[in-house]
């Protein structure tokens, strides 16, 4: 069979129709002579695909579901009557059809002359070779055109102009044949219904809901762009710089998701440039979707921006010099050694980037092991997802999610808790609404009522809008009816976890109950019995959350009340439940993953454990420290006592994403030497003394580890644009401190990542770039992961049931600052918007606002687009006020992606207890119209951030 | 007056506690500081502790005199 | 003047409305006269019919002015005698519209009266499997058009196992020249209630959809207040007469496409979705409504069900020829003399129809030709009017049955752009879906034109009747399907109206 043949550069997938079948039972079917076996239920069209029978079809692709409209893939089938379409047509047991005869064959020409008659001849894509039309024709032996064809696109029957409104692609009708692929598209795989058939009959045309695509609900995540058979949709890219020549298999360097690409490039060496990112079809996480991040925002890797040589300068006041690698790495050598000799070995210490790869990450937490001589790493997860790590290894054994991304799919109840996906993990999002509209219910808990709540063809069957702060009254309460109403799994909790009679007494207690705690979470007692209800009767019910679960000063406590809550129903160790944390960035699971904490090594082993500390020590060479070190917050507190004065930061930008601006300001300040590697020059930079050019995903070779476990290759699509890997500049100051560390490529890292942590056993660059990829433990090279964790035993043996005690947090409002604060993200930025705000993506967010209730609003004077101040007891900062139904009353909202608004100004010290992960979502404030300073002044201030297409 | 963050980080670990007895929730809490703290953030501690600092929970107190004795890595006089 | 002895009639039925029967109504009020709106008893020629009941029966007024009202209630008025007793009614066999024009559709104890839910309580007696049994022996096929027998149907969306199932009924009656599922509705609501909860009952369904067309506004309010007066009186919602039957019935109205009288296009706007054509496989009894199995029928198909399950399968049976069994509604308009609906049992012949009950044409000119089943149905010439009316006979001879449509022309029309109107009006009402039909009907309707303007005529016939051949063959469903039906036999059974009349210019 020859079914690979690359059918051309810009669709190298082979579009089998429709999608594949899973079904225990198989039938045969004879096409065009050919006997083929394929799963009950899949269609002829598929099947004869993958017997090499090539059938032509225009509105039928493999990522939609099977639709009919086009016409073009007419059969014959054996004893039955009519010319059915192969797409709609389920291959019966027996079958013998025929894909050639004289009568399809007649009628497809026919239907291609119906096509072409509305077809404008000077088609560009039939020309450039985007648009099907023209070759289909070919192909199926349309010559004439007996009804008369358009000779350009002015001639076409309904004639539009073309919708550019969009920054990243066109709409043009002149093309359209209205198959409807995009359409269901923006249905079935993205779940926003933005797009629609507006008319009827010939007058029939798509439409971004009666507006430009621009001001329609479109959330440009492309997947109609890359539907599109013709050119009627298309990239502006492919425009500008035409059809693309070679393409790498990738992975987004966006959230979490870590969704896998093809990067569509032409040129070559210094030339290259890419033409278009195509999400891969078979890729784990994404199943080729995207969102418009990963898609469309990757113009920040070439940004004018971008420093691209090495930098010092002797004082923060200084101007930046410009020095060769050399040098720079020198300076922070000679610089760091002199810090230890004068103050000890514990005082520097470096960050690690959840940005960067596996591989990336891992020599620099070697780096402060064995280099630096001290446990002083911690990782931007520290701000995240700590509580995570915590709370999962406390309860389960690990620190991971307990599912695949696919589990979703087998789920009956979703509760959604402290996160939006749809913002923030958009792929993840499209995956949820589709289980959502085969009829899953949803329960979200969330003070604000985001999207899921109610969009189309989605609803929530309860929106519990718990006050900021009250997580774990929350989960305490939903455990507690489950229980005190006999509504959990008894054999599960006795058979697959401890400590149980001490738990199921201590959530029974009334003093955990929905009427006790909604003082604290200010959820109806009677919908949060409903909704607990629902939780405890589901076949599967899974647990999905994210910052909003994290990021306060209970955060271990409500990861482990929510372990309980899945413990306690049974749900757990199967597809369709589970403990599921969105992961806020692109590698936050695999730098925690790579020991970037102080207390861990690699594979979460605690730096205590003489044997683990014995295996690094014997392959490095180095006696390791016993004692874990410190922790970023930790690091800003010793370093204004004078006891921290050197820190490497790879990848964050520590003085605009962490909380109490002030603090973090001073507390660099008060260093000796702050080295930045970064893509751009970023509000940290301003107090560093060295600065090392980074690279962007598109230069680097390795390895991202996404939220569910799942480790996906990143490939170099370009080299290294300032003339080093980012693993290399880590290993060269290693080595000019005096202890030598060096790979001679990214996958001797990977290979001694495997060889030293037992869940890695299994990976290797050679085995991912075999199987795609693999989600770990991958305990040997037999294994290729292990999708679903703690089926039959727990990690640790049996699950642990913690008492979730509910401790409010000490950030309480008070009459100076009346309102609570709690933070997010929008769709079209990421996180303090380095990249994205260097993209055409600030076309929909130019600006970070604060969404404010109605009466909050009104009493204060305030109407949407106003400039508030916004104050806490910590700092205060100016912003856009945007009133909004989707606040309660008494919360305020904003997201930080705009170094002007600098939200983290007023957000306080305070974090979970056991991380001391920041309690971002809770932080009392007060809000008023900024009166202070006029209007013009403030706006001149706050100048509107740069964009590039 | 300004809470030392020891102090500050210290009490949040405590007050998740409270509801154990008082020598059990000293034991786990000076465990939990064991695990995961600095050894010169758990001087300070001690520091605090012999200063008679009174914002210190008395359970972070009583778990401040149970923990184990540890190395001075961070001593100037250290250095490997 | 003399008060009259018993209830006065005015039908409410749209058709009466439109030719004055509101402003009727009104002047029997104004007189201190009540009335009872009324269905209307289908002899359209007639209305606004106005009915006084009497020690003879009910005397129908016809066409009844708001002046004529003084001298109707003096009974001075021309009259009809019993209404019961015209022969254009009593030579008909109404079974499904029995009651229509009969009881006032607003009471439930008049529909109770006239044996109404009687259908209700035996199939409430008997098993679900034992009702879809009695469906089966009734012979009855769908009227919607398409003629599938019902039983079947039944049987599969009992068969097919599922927490959740529905029955859907389908009042997007867009055919031109239909208006029996509107005047059932008007005249009856309670029939299709009852046909709807009998065939919960039987299917496992627990919701039920109907789906009424915008352009009905008085057979919706009709029907939901029929709605809510079963809710009221425990035919609809929990425990159903007791019988530990939930059954929640949803009204619900178009928005004005033609297409969505096709089952699987009114599924989708019902979900909320665009009205197109779903491709089948999966049939809506497997996979329907939200992709659970899905009970469709027509209005008429529904309103036979609580005869079938009252009398019995058999004593249904027992109507009708071959494999037609029971009887259909014919709906007879375009120009003819008395239009309005005849209920008889299928085999009753076109000619009777057309020249019998319709009186031949209202112009008086002679008959050329019928149109059957509505606007995508074949002409029949007058020289084949003997056919049987039943679906077989219908069939062999190259015409369908349809909806029950019956559309006269008399020897003025032009038969070359009665074919144009056919691509026309699916060029305009396609769903848009299916290239045949979407871009095919535009094209037709050029071709056509270019045939009537004489150009190139026989080329232009070859190119049509390769686009007919393609839209029958490749169109998705039966819009794009048979529209050529009309065009084919417009040109098979009156060449001449397509032949070149002169040299173009």
């Amino acid at each position: 069979m020859s079914l690979l043949e690359q059918p051309s550069i810009w669709d190298p997938e082979v579009d089998f129709g429709t999608p594949a079948v899973v079904a225990d039972a198989s039938v045969s079917v004879t096409i065009d002579g050919r006997q083929v076996d394929v799963p009950v239920g899949t269609s002829v069209l598929r099947a004869a695909t993958e017997a090499g029978v090539t059938i032509p079809k225009l509105c039928a692709t493999d990522s939609l579901k099977a639709f009919g409209s086009c016409r073009m893939c007419l059969v014959e089938v054996d004893g039955a009557k009519g010319v059915p379409a192969s797409c709609t047509t389920p291959c019966a047991d027996g079958m013998v059809v025929s894909t050639q005869t004289e009568t399809v064959r007649e009628l497809r020409r026919n239907v291609m002359e119906l096509y072409l008659s509305d077809h404008p001849e000077d088609c560009d894509g039939c020309a450039r070779g985007n648009c099907e039309i023209q070759a289909l024709a070919a192909t199926v032996g349309s010559a004439e055109v007996r009804y008369g064809r358009p000779e350009s696109r002015e001639q076409v029957a309904h004639a539009h102009p073309v919708d550019e409104s969009n920054p990243y692609f066109s709409f043009d009708s002149s093309s359209c044949i209205v198959c409807s692929r995009c359409v269901r598209a923006c249905s079935d795989i993205q779940g926003t219904f933005a797009l629609t058939v507006e008319g009827r009959g010939f007058d029939s045309r798509i439409s971004a809901g009666g507006s430009d695509f621009l001001s329609s609900e479109c959330v440009s995540c492309g997947a109609c762009v890359q539907a599109c058979p013709t050119s009627a949709l298309q990239e502006r890219s492919i425009v500008q710089l035409g059809m693309p020549t070679r393409s790498v298999e990738t992975t987004c360097a966006y959230c979490g998701v870590g969704c896998s690409f093809r990067a569509e490039v032409s040129g070559e060496g210094q030339d290259a440039q890419v033409v278009r990112m195509t999400p891969s079809k078979n890729g784990g996480a994404n199943e080729g979707h995207s969102c418009v991040k990963g898609r469309f925002a990757y113009g920040y890797a070439s940004h004018q921006d971008r420093q691209l040589s090495p930098m010092v300068r002797d004082s923060i006041d200084d101007e930046w010099r410009p020095v060769s690698w050399d040098d720079a790495i020198a300076t922070v050598a000679a610089g760091f050694k002199a810090i230890q000799a004068e103050h000890g070995v514990g005082a520097i210490g470096g960050i690690s980037s959840s940005r960067c790869t596996n591989e990336e990450v891992y020599v620099v937490q070697k780096m402060v092991r064995a280099a630096f001589g001290n446990n002083n790493i911690d990782t931007c997860a520290r701000v995240c997802h700590s509580p995570t790590g915590y709370g999962l290894k406390q309860t389960f054994g690990t620190s991971a999610g307990t599912q695949d991304f696919r589990s979703v799919e087998q789920a009956d109840v979703i509760l959604l808790i402290g996160a939006n996906p749809t913002d923030a993990h958009p792929v993840f999002a499209s995956r949820m609404k589709r289980r959502l509209r085969e009829g899953a219910r949803l329960i979200v808990a969330d003070p604000r009522r985001i999207a899921l709540v109610r969009s189309p063809h989605v609803e929530a069957s309860y929106h519990l809008p718990i006050l900021p702060g009250s997580n774990v009254a929350f989960v305490n309460a939903m455990t507690h009816v489950i229980v005190s109403e006999g509504l959990h799994d008894e054999e599960f909790v006795r058979e697959r976890c401890e400590d149980a009679d001490d738990y199921l007494a201590f959530i029974a207690d009334p003093s955990n109950s929905p009427e006790a705690m909604a003082g604290a979470t200010g959820v109806d007692p009677d919908q949060l019995r409903e909704a607990a209800r629902l939780f405890a009767h589901a076949g599967n019910a899974a647990i999905y959350y994210g910052l909003g679960v994290t990021e306060h000063s209970q955060g271990s406590t409500m990861v482990m009340g929510m372990a309980n809550l899945a413990m306690v129903t049974g749900n757990i160790g199967r597809s369709g439940v589970g403990v599921n944390p969105l992961r806020g960035q692109n590698n936050v699971q695999g730098s925690c993953d790579m020991g970037s904490f102080p207390h861990e090594f690699p594979g979460y082993r605690h730096v205590s454990e003489a044997g683990v500390r014995g295996i690094y020590e014997q392959l490095w060479g180095k006696t390791l420290d016993a004692e874990p070190g410190l922790r970023i917050p930790n690091m800003f507190d010793s370093a204004l006592a004078g006891t921290f004065r050197g820190l490497y930061i790879q990848g964050e930008d520590i003085a605009q994403s962490d909380p109490n601006t002030q603090h973090v300001e001073a507390a660099l300040r008060a260093m000796d030497l702050v080295v930045v590697q970064d893509l751009f020059l970023n509000e940290t930079a301003r107090f560093a003394h060295v600065f090392l050019p980074g690279t962007s995903f598109l230069e680097k070779d390795g390895t991202f580890t996404n939220a569910e476990r799942r480790i996906n290759r990143v490939r170099p699509v370009f080299d290294s644009k300032v003339g080093m890997d980012e693993w290399e500049i880590t290993c060269a100051i290693g080595r000019a401190m005096g202890y030598d560390m060096s790979y001679a490529a990214a996958s001797e890292i990977m290979d001694e990542i495997a060889a030293t942590t037992p869940t890695f056993a299994g990976v290797s660059f050679a085995r991912l770039d075999e199987v795609g990829s693999m989600q770990w433990p991958v305990f040997d090279n037999d294994s290729v992961g292990t999708p679903i964790m703690h089926i039959g035993e727990f990690v640790r043996g049996k699950g642990r049931l913690i008492e979730t005690v509910f401790v409010p947090t000490t950030e309480r409002s008070t009459r100076k600052f009346p309102l609570i604060l709690t933070t997010g993200r929008i769709l079209s930025q990421y996180n303090v918007g380095a990249q994205t705000r260097r993209t055409a993506n600030n076309t929909w967010h130019p600006e970070d606002v604060l969404e404010i209730h109605p009466a909050d609003a009104e009493v204060r004077g305030i109407s949407t687009g106003d400039l508030v101040d916004l104050s806490s007891r910590v700092g205060s900062t100016t912003l856009r006020a945007q009133v909004s139904e989707r606040m309660p009353a008494g919360v305020v909202y904003t997201t930080f992606h705009h170094p002007v608004t600098g939200a983290n100004v007023v957000t306080t010290e305070n974090s979970d207890w056991a991380t001391n992960c920041p309690e971002y979502k809770v932080t009392a404030v007060q809000v008023g119209v900024a009166n202070a300073r006029g209007d013009e002044a403030v706006a001149e201030a706050r100048e509107p951030a740069e964009t590039h297409a | 007056m300004k809470i030392a963050a020891e102090a500050r980080m210290g009490n949040d670990i405590a007050r998740q506690f409270a509801h154990l007895p008082p020598a059990q929730a000293a034991e786990v809490i000076a465990r939990h500081i064991e695990t995961f703290w600095d050894p010169r953030m758990r001087r300070e501690l001690e520091a605090l502790v012999a200063e008679g600092d009174d914002s210190l929970d008395p359970l972070l107190v009583d778990a401040a005199g149970r923990l184990a004795a540890h190395a001075s890595r961070s001593e100037p006089d250290a250095l490997p | 003047m003399t008060t009259p002895t018993g209830r006065v009639f005015v039908p409410g039925d749209a058709a009466s409305v439109s030719v004055g029967a509101d402003e009727v109504a009104a002047a029997f009020e104004a007189a201190g006269q009540p009335v009872v709106r009324n269905g209307s008893r289908g002899m359209l020629w007639l209305e606004p019919m106005v009915e006084i009941e009497t020690a003879a029966g009910r005397v129908g007024y016809p066409n009844v002015t708001p002046a004529d009202v003084p001298e109707v209630l003096a009974g001075d008025a021309p009259d009809i005698g019993p209404v019961d007793e015209h022969p254009w009614l009593t030579s008909q066999q109404r079974v499904s519209f029995a009651r229509v024009g009969v009881i006032d559709p607003a009471s439930i104890t008049d529909y109770e009266a006239h044996g109404g839910w009687a259908g209700l309580r035996r199939a409430l007696a008997l098993s679900p499997a034992d009702v879809v049994q009695e469906v089966t022996d009734s012979g009855l096929r769908g009227r919607g058009g398409a003629g599938f027998p019902a039983g079947i149907k039944w049987k599969t969306v009992l068969e097919t196992p599922a927490d959740l199932k529905f029955v859907a009924c389908n009042v997007d009656e867009g055919d031109s020249g239909t208006f029996a599922d509107r005047m059932l509705l008007e005249g009856d609501p309670f029939t299709l209630i009852e046909g709807l909860v009998i065939a919960a009952h039987a299917t496992g369904a627990s919701e039920g959809y109907v789906y009424v067309r915008s352009e009905y506004p008085h057979a919706i309010a009709a029907l939901r207040r029929a709605v809510d007066t079963a809710y009221t009186h425990g035919y609809l919602g929990r425990d159903v007469l007791g019988s530990g039957l939930t059954f929640d019935l949803h009204v619900r109205v178009g928005a004005g496409a033609y297409i969505c009288g096709e089952e699987s296009s009114m599924l989708e706007s019902i979900e909320g979705r665009r009205g197109e054509v779903r491709a089948k496989p999966p049939i809506p009894a497997i996979r329907g409504l939200w992709g659970s199995p899905t009970l469709i029928h027509n209005v008429l198909t529904i309103c036979a069900v609580p005869m079938v399950l009252a009398d019995g399968g058999a004593a249904y049976a027992e109507l009708g020829t071959g494999r037609s069994r029971g009887t259909q509604i014919f709906q007879l308009a375009g120009n003819v003399a008395q239009g309005g609906i005849v209920e008889l049992p299928f085999g009753v012949s076109l000619r009777e129809l057309v020249e019998g009950y319709a009186g031949g044409t209202l112009s008086g000119r002679p008959v050329r030709a019928a149109q059957l089943g509505g606007p995508l149905g074949a002409y029949v010439p007058a020289s084949g009017f003997d056919v049987s009316m039943d679906y077989e006979a219908l069939a062999e001879s190259g015409a369908m049955l349809g909806h029950g449509g019956v559309v006269v022309f008399d020897e003025t029309v032009d038969m070359a752009r009665m074919a144009r109107f056919a691509m026309e009006f699916c060029s305009i009402e396609s769903c848009g879906k299916c290239t045949p039909c979407r871009v095919g009907s535009t094209r037709g309707v050029e071709t056509i034109d270019r045939i009537i303007a004489g150009h190139d005529v026989a080329a232009n016939l070859v190119l049509l009747d390769d686009l007919c051949e393609t839209m029958t063959k490749g169109s998705l469903c039966a819009m794009g399907g048979l529209t050529p039906m009309p065009v084919q036999s417009a040109i098979r059974h009156f060449p001449e109206d397509f032949e070149p009349q002169e040299a173009p210019a």
